[in-house]
């Protein structure tokens, strides 16, 4: 049964410490494709009567998108962020990604593999503690 | 002698018609969902989601004379899309909008006063949540003459655009985050109303 524990011990410890990492990893990595995009739903009237590409549709956010396509070229929005197209988005079915989305899943695993670190690290000790112990 | 007349003529008619286009006119909110849009914006731990309907109706006076008005705008909360189904539930539900006892989301103003160029701060009631609050706005209101080209993108009449944004703290409406949401989903949301109206 404590070799049992042990195990469990060990595999909290290894998972938690690549866990950890890891999660810093992937949050770069989405951070360094994140690019500030203003979702916006083109209107031809808005265009044509007052020389604006459509209703914006938020607020400026940063965004994880890979189809290059889905931004329009040439027309910046507010705060000099790109303009994304939401009939794009919604024809070829894509989720406008937030970076603040990612980076609350990062730090939750971050917390749950930091949680299984110090857990498994105190089972290890504990059990390799009580198997050394007096008795044996 | 005949050129005075005409250019008498001519000012005599300049000045009905520009008296005639500078009355308080009565829009309507149009029907094509592509030239209006209302949407809540709230920002929550996981993501900033917006909720956004084109299923706006309402009605606009307008006085470029006097750069004053009146009006009303309404939507049914059902309408309200998040992109996310359950969201959506949320939304509806009786912990938050409760649109089974509250159907519908009205803004009517009281006082609409000139700022400048085309901005006017809006005075108004909102009905939110079966709850009516003062709310105080600024807009943008841009009046385009009836012509070849707005007749060419389906409108009738002149044009009244319309656009205004302003906070709403969810607890003066009743709304309580509760559960999980609490902590994680802002007290504010933004309220942003886009709409384009018509005369005819």
């Amino acid at each position: 049964m404590i070799k049992f524990f042990l195990v469990l011990a060990w595999i909290a410890l290894v998972l938690g410490a690549i866990l950890v990492p890891a999660s810093y990893l992937v949050e770069n990595y989405y951070r360094s494709r994140a690019v500030l995009g203003q979702r916006v739903e083109l209107d031809q009237a808005s265009l044509e009567l007052l020389g604006e590409p459509g209703n914006l549709i938020g607020s400026p956010e940063l965004f994880v998108i890979d189809d290059p396509k889905a931004f329009l070229p040439n027309v910046k929005g507010p705060k000099d962020s790109l303009l994304i197209s939401e009939a794009y988005l919604r024809e070829h079915q894509i989720y406008p990604l937030q970076l603040i989305t990612v980076e609350f899943f990062s730090s939750i695993a971050r917390l749950g593999g930091g949680i299984a670190t110090i857990l498994g690290l105190i089972g290890v000790l504990w059990i390799k503690a009580k198997r050394k112990g007096p008795n044996r | 002698m005949i050129t005075s007349k005409f250019f008498g003529i001519a000012l005599i008619i300049a000045g009905t018609t520009t008296g005639i286009l500078a009355q308080a006119q009565k829009y309507t909110v149009v029907r094509d969902p592509k030239h209006k849009l209302a949407q809540v914006e709230s920002k929550t731990a996981v993501e900033t989601f917006v909720g956004k309907t084109s299923d706006v109706t309402g009605s606009i006076t307008f006085d470029p004379k006097k750069k004053t008005g009146s009006g009303w705008i309404e939507l049914p909360v059902n309408s309200i899309d998040t992109n996310i189904k359950l969201r959506n539930e949320h939304l509806q539900s009786e912990m938050w909008l409760n649109s089974a006892k509250n159907p519908t989301i009205k803004f009517t103003t009281t006082k609409v006063k000139f700022i400048k160029g085309n901005e006017y701060e809006v005075t108004g009631t909102l009905n939110l949540n079966g709850v009516t609050n003062p709310v105080t706005a600024k807009a943008t209101v841009r009046r385009i003459a009836a012509s070849n080209s707005t007749k060419g993108l389906g409108f009738n009449g002149d044009v009244l655009s319309v656009k205004t944004a302003f906070q709403v703290k969810l607890s003066d409406y009743n709304i309580k985050i509760s559960g999980q949401a609490k902590g994680k989903v802002a007290e504010t949301v933004d309220i942003k109303l886009d709409v384009f109206a018509q005369t005819k």
